[in-house]
């Protein structure tokens, strides 16, 4: 699943939605003084964009555990791709498991997250 | 030495009433216009129960509970290094519902780096119940990582 390139507007609009106002993400004189580019995005947007993925294949309830690792910093202007492979499915409790690996690169070659996910088979 | 004292620190409880409107923009924040979030009993979205924290009792989200202060210091940078969501398989969350939500500092370590620097973890797990019913729904856990370099200042001790 690729989405559209980061704004600062996505990065705000994340900041009020979830409260997480750190001015590293929407305050490019503060991202600056320490030594950033600029501004950078929530590791949660990133997962969040991941999480997408999951939801889009086994439904808005279907996450039992959804694990990442924050890698690098994602930037205005990159173009953030969500991978997810099955690596298993099995049978525990009466439900039918699949457990996936993700992981979040952006278009200039960083990886942004890692992680992995079990999720009910519809 | 990392602070590793504060393993098994009990960090309070919070409740939060989940409300439509939040979930909605929070939906969209993701750039998710799924009709489901518009729903009056919408479910949250999978990431939904990490920033409810940041409406609760406690009001700063993630790294709440942790002394941040001593946590700061010459080399040490200080960063969200993972997180996890654990739904166990109850019901899910929903617009409409109250959740209570448990802290506790569940663990503490270090790792050493080849550069000669450290990595120090605090991890905190919230568990989050559904008022009226007895099993949690959700565990968020929080990792936070101090990247130090090999020369950085060591965590502030507890006073």
């Amino acid at each position: 699943m690729e989405f559209p390139a980061l704004t600062r507007t996505m990065f705000v609009r994340y900041a009020g939605a979830s409260g997480d106002f750190n001015p590293m993400h929407h305050d490019d004189t503060i991202a600056t003084q320490v030594g950033n580019p600029s501004v950078f995005g929530h590791g949660m947007l990133t997962m969040g964009l991941a999480g997408r993925l999951l939801k889009d294949w086994f439904g808005a309830e279907g996450i039992r555990r959804f694990q990442v690792r924050f890698s690098k910093q994602v930037w205005p202007g990159d173009v953030l791709t969500a991978k997810a492979v099955v690596s298993a499915v099995r049978e525990e409790g009466g439900e039918t498991l699949a457990d996936v690996d993700l992981v979040v690169t952006s278009d200039k070659g960083s990886e942004a997250v890692r992680g992995a996910a079990t999720c009910v088979v519809a | 030495m990392a602070l590793t004292e504060l393993k098994g620190k009990a960090l309070g409880s919070q409740r939060v009433v989940i409300e439509r409107g939040p979930v909605r923009v929070f939906a969209q924040a993701l750039l998710d216009e799924d009709a489901v979030y518009d729903d009056a009993a919408a479910p949250v979205p999978p990431t939904f129960p990490f920033v409810m924290s940041y409406w609760g009792s406690m009001g700063q989200g993630g790294a709440a509970g942790l002394p941040i202060e001593n946590l700061r210091g010459k080399g040490r940078a200080i960063l969200h290094g993972e997180q996890e969501f654990i739904y166990h398989g109850g019901r899910w969350p929903h617009v409409g519902d109250t959740l209570v939500g448990e802290g506790v500092i569940a663990d503490v370590y270090e790792k050493a780096k080849s550069d000669g620097g450290k990595l120090e973890f605090y991890v905190t797990d919230t568990t989050w119940t559904i008022e009226g019913e007895t099993a949690p729904a959700v565990t968020t856990r929080f990792t936070l990582a101090i990247n130090c370099k090999p020369d950085a200042a060591e965590a502030k001790p507890l006073s």
